[in-house]
Order: structure tokens, then sequence, then C-alpha cells
């Protein structure tokens, strides 16, 4: 065998490898006639790509899940994070950017609609749809839910530690007020976030977390700033360690980062204050030019599945959209959420408001550039 | 008292080390205490708490579990391996070019080559992105690529986008040795009989080594480091470490993005050292 080139046993190996990933191809095409009954997660095997493409926020999702369902329905799960829905939005408006599958938050949906680059969801394909709780659809930001579905959500409240108060906070007036919030002077945050802290004083002074009219603004600020004598600062980014550690004992706080709070310092807990607090929603969307919708919407639904819809939310602790996924929730989830006060009841839902954006609410800025500036 | 019978310019000269010393003291606190407090936090055994709650490596254990700090990793290695290999070899021809012969817009050339160093890394990101967006649809509709087949955005683009800054550095790099190079040297050479090809590669390669070596490494880890011009560039598949530590910390400061930065810090100090190292060595 002379003529026979010197690499002839890379040939081999790659002839036998090619063999090789045909029979595991036709083997998995076999699975999945004789296993239908535990494959019904899976819609339609034969129209599934190899893969697809996900765009998500950082550390949003637990890595057991893409496993299974590379697992379960031969589909792998490419994710890539990000870190702002602005990044996001720049990455898909410049065309072709190969996802099919993002996770954007309410107001960039709306914005994402407007611009045409979201494409219309066929609910056929997400019989799992009826597992979402039917108070989180149809929100302003997607009436229809044409574009898009909840993945997971959050609110912004006060935080505080138990062992500095008798009764809860309930009131923003305890982080605002200067008498009351000067009882505990270098030991409160505000989040560093203009809607948060503005909307905050705006809605305990009675008016909307959206409202832009200058007069209630001014008002706000005046607020903010006689308030701030009386903090240790504005912080978003680990509000979460300055309460477990006790540095602080009253924030203005996520849910989420309570929960991560709470899951350290029992003492931590969540209350959403009596003129209301703020709502977050993250959504699953798919892009106008993903070039595997059909994929994605299986794995939307694979996603909004009771079990997975639990798993999720046990890794992430934020709250689920999916009511069927609630009693699976395990109980060191339930305890951290329930010692923590985080639960939202209807009564609770009621009184939380969307932080909505358009073209006037970039008076936010200026009043919180006043506010920081003093 | 010996310091009174000294004069008083030696005094001063005491009085201008202690403070020396001082600035050295201050400098080192300034640019090292954040980092050894992050390092020493990803040892610590609590997921928030900022007091020390004893040693643990569980942190690098949850980090090398992870699937997706893992793919991370690797991705940035492909992309600082490829782009380091290319920049060089382009940045090296480029600053032969510019020492070695005269040609026309050489000065034009010279000063747009320093452009990828001075302007700022997102203005560089926006217009890659744009510029493969746009190039890349050309190439569909030339070739009638499609839907998945497509070509789009990715690793591939993520490479391209780092050898772009990367030639100038190389080249700067690259440049400072070759101007210490004897020209005799090569003169002698091409006397006792050498062509170019031959003088360029037993005598000119040989003794500017150090400085390709150590424009290769500044490239790998300029490379490894870079977050903007990447998350710009990059596609399905193409998340690179700093983009993974950057969107984790949205959630929270967690020991594990501790775990992770100590572990990136090591691989560039170790490069840092490694490429000056050879760059003093090329100044010799």
């Amino acid at each position: 065998m002379k003529t026979l080139p010197f690499n002839s046993r890379s040939w081999l190996l790659l002839v036998l490898t090619a063999v090789l990933l045909f029979a595991a191809a036709c083997g998995g095409g076999g699975a999945a006639t004789t296993g239908m009954a535990d494959s019904d997660r899976c819609g339609d095997r034969s129209q599934l790509a190899s893969q697809i493409n996900f765009f998500n926020w950082a550390d949003y999702m637990d890595d057991d899940i893409l496993e299974q369902f590379e697992q379960e329905c031969g589909v792998r799960v490419n994710q890539d994070v990000f870190s702002s829905n602005e990044d996001m939005i720049a990455r898909i408006q410049a065309g072709n950017s190969g996802y099919d599958l993002i996770v954007p938050s309410d107001y960039a949906v709306q914005i994402m609609i407007e611009r045409g680059l979201l494409r219309e969801l066929n609910l056929d394909n997400i019989p799992n749809f009826k597992n979402l709780n039917p108070s989180l659809l149809s929100l302003y930001y997607d009436p229809a839910n044409r574009y898009s579905l909840p993945y997971q959500w959050g609110t912004t409240g006060i935080a505080y530690n138990r062992a500095y108060f008798d009764l809860p906070p309930d009131s923003w007036a305890y982080v605002l007020e200067p008498d009351l919030a000067c009882q505990h002077r270098g030991f409160i945050s505000l989040l560093d976030d203009e809607r948060e802290a503005v909307g905050a004083a705006l809605k305990y002074l009675g008016y909307s977390y959206n409202d832009t009219d200058p007069q209630h603004h001014a008002a706000a600020r005046d607020l903010l700033i006689s308030s701030k004598a009386c903090l240790a600062g504005y912080n978003s980014d680990n509000f979460n360690q300055t309460l477990a550690g006790e540095e602080v004992v009253m924030a203005q706080a996520w849910s989420g980062g309570t929960a991560l709070a709470t899951s350290e310092n029992e003492n931590v807990a969540f209350v959403i204050p009596q003129e209301g607090g703020a709502i977050w929603m993250d959504n699953l969307a798919i892009p106008i030019d993903a070039p595997n919708p059909y994929t994605a919407e299986v794995f939307i639904n694979y996603l909004l599945d009771a079990e997975i819809g639990a798993q999720l939310s046990n890794y992430t602790y934020y709250f689920t959209p999916n009511l069927a996924a609630e009693p699976l929730l395990d109980e060191e989830y339930f305890d951290i959420l329930t010692m923590g006060g985080m639960i939202v009841t209807e009564d609770v839902l009621a009184r939380l408001e969307w932080i909505e954006r358009n073209e006037f609410t970039i008076i936010f800025s200026d009043t919180w550039t006043a506010v920081k500036a003093r | 008292m010996r310091t009174v019978s000294s004069p008083p310019a030696n005094r001063l000269l005491t009085a201008g080390k202690g403070l020396l010393w001082l600035n050295m003291i201050f400098c080192f606190l300034f640019l090292y205490a954040p980092i050894a407090v992050l390092v020493a936090f990803s040892f610590n055994d609590s997921r928030l708490a900022a007091s020390w709650q004893g040693f643990t490596l569980r942190w690098y254990v949850e980090v090398f579990n992870s699937r997706s700090v893992i793919s991370a990793f690797q991705n940035s290695l492909i992309v600082a391996f490829a782009a380091t290999i290319i920049a060089t070899i382009l940045g090296t021809m480029t600053s032969l070019a510019m020492e070695r012969f005269r040609f026309r817009l050489r000065r034009t050339y010279d000063g747009v080559l320093y452009l990828p160093i001075i302007i700022p890394d997102i203005v560089m990101a926006v217009s890659l992105l744009a510029f493969f967006s746009l190039t890349l649809g050309w190439m569909n509709s030339l070739l009638g690529l499609q839907g998945a087949q497509a070509l789009r955005p990715g690793l591939a683009t993520v490479v391209i986008a780092h050898v772009a800054f990367n030639i100038s550095f190389v080249a700067i790099v690259v440049r400072t040795s070759l101007r210490e190079l004897d020209p005799m040297l090569e003169e002698a050479a091409q006397d006792l009989g050498a062509d170019e090809w031959t003088t360029f590669r037993k005598v000119t390669l040989p003794l500017i080594m150090p400085g390709i070596l150590g424009g290769a490494l500044l490239a790998f880890t300029l490379s490894l480091d870079d977050f903007v011009i990447t998350f710009f560039t990059t596609g399905p598949g193409g998340t690179t470490l700093p983009i993974e530590v950057f969107g984790r910390i949205r959630r929270a400061i967690s020991p594990e993005i501790n775990a992770i930065s100590t572990i990136m810090l090591m691989m560039s100090m170790i490069l840092i050292i490694v490429s000056q190292i050879f760059q003093r060595r090329s100044g010799r």
C-alpha cells in the first residue's frame, strides 16, 4: 500500500467518525419514534434544528436545564450573555445576529416591537402557555402577547433588618422623610438608579412611578435632597452584601437581590410599601430574523413546563410567572421567600407599577442629576 | 548625633530618598490594594458577607464546573491565540516596511497605524459592528445564503477585530527593536554574498525576535482582556470570559467573579512579565 498518503490513518479516522455520527443521528431518530410518550415536550422532532442560539442575561439560566433539553430533544442550546437591554438591542438591530431566542425586559420589548425587531409567536407551538399566570399576561408593552411571553420577574420595595424594626417599615417615608430616616442615619441606602430612586419619591408624594410633570419632579428632587444626609449612599450593585453584612439596616432594594441576602442572613426581610412599589418582567422573544424560529418556540414551551419552570426559579431566586410551577418550587426557595416576605399576593400585585419609558421620561435623568450633584 | 554633623545637601538627599520611598509605597498601595482584596475574597467562605468567614476553594470548584465559564474561557483562548499569530505576522511586516522602505503615503500610513491605539474602544467597536453587518450582508446576498446557513458574526469576526487593533501594538514594539538594530549588520551580510531573503532570515529576524515575541505577548494580553470591541463584534457561540464576567456582575458580585478575575489576573500578569523580559532583552 505504498501509494496511500502518509496520513491515511487520519482519513480512516475521519470516515469512521462520519459513520459513527451518521449512526448516532439514525439512532436519535429511532428513539424519537419509540419514545413518543415522554417526548411531547419536544414538539415535532422532524422540524427541530440541531442547535439554537440563545441570548440571555448572565447567570440567569440553570445549565442543567440546557443539558436536559439537549438530551431529551437533541437540540443543543448555545447560550451567550449580555448585560443591558440596550447592548442586546444594538446587536439584534444590526441584523443577521443569528440568535433564535432573546430575553428583553418589559420596556425593551416595547422598543423592539416598535422597531420591528421581533417575530410573532405561534402559540400553537407553545401549549404550556396555559401554565402562565393570567395576571402577568397582556401587559402594557405587548398587550396581546403576540411577541413575548414572561420569563422571570421581580419587584422593587424596601429591604430591612428585622432586628432593628418592631414593625415592617412599610412606607417610603422610612427612607425618604428625614425625621424617620435619620433614626438610622448612615445605615440606609437607596438604589443608584434614576427611575427607581426618583420613582419612589414620586410614589411617596402620591404620584405615579412614571410621572413626568416638572413640578412633581421638583418636589421629588427636594425630598430626595433632604433625605440625602441620612443615607449611607446610593447602591444598586451590592446592596445584598451590605444588607447581609448589616452595613445597612434598611435599603430600597430589588426582590431577587434581597432573597440572596436573606439566604445568608435570615433577619433580612422585604416589604412593598403601602404607597406602592415597582415591578419588572424579563420576557422570552424571538428576533425577526431568527434562523430557527420553530425550534425556539419548542424551547420556550420547554421552559414554560411546570417542572422546568420550578427548576429555573429555584436557581435564579426570582419569581416565576408559571402558576403550574409554583407548587413544585423547592423548600429552600419557598422558605427564603416566605421568611423574607417577598411572596407577592394579588393584593400586593395591585400596588405595583410598571416602569415605562417614552420620550418624556428623560426628565428622570435631569432630576437624578440634580439630586446627585448636591 | 550624626545627622547634625552631616552637610545640608546630604540631609536633603536623605529626605528626598524618604519621599521617593513613600511615593513608591503609595503607588503600590493604590495599584495593588484593591487587587489584593479581590484575590483574598475569592477564597472567602461566604457568598455575600464582606467580612472574612474562613478559607475555601469552593468558588474555584464552582467556576470550573460551570459550562458557561469553561466555554467562555475556551473562546477567549481561541481568539487570543488566533489574533496574536495573525497580528504578529502582519505587524512585523508593517514595521519592516515602515523602517526599511520608502514609498508613497508612507507618512500617512504611519499616522493611520496609530489610530487604533488612540481612538476610543467604543468608536472602533461600533464601526466594526456596522462594517461586519454590511459586508456579511453583501456576502450572504452574493452567495445566496440565508436562514441557518447565512454567514454571521461569531468568533471569526472577533478575531478579525482583535487583529485590527493588535497590529498597531505589535508594529510599534517591533519598530523600536528594528530602530535599535545596527543597519551595518545587514549591509555586512549582503557584502558577504547573502541575498535579501537570507539576510532577513539569518540576520534581521533573529535580532528582532525578542521584540516580535514581546509584541506578540502584548497582543495576547490585550486580546484576552478586551471587552468592548469583543462584545460588539461577536455572535452566537462567541461569548468570551470578560463578557461572561461583566454580565454576571449585574446579578450580584459573587465570589465566583473574584475567582474568575483572579485566574485572569494571574494569566495576564504572567504574560506581562514574560513580555517584559523579552523586551528588556531586545533593548540590550
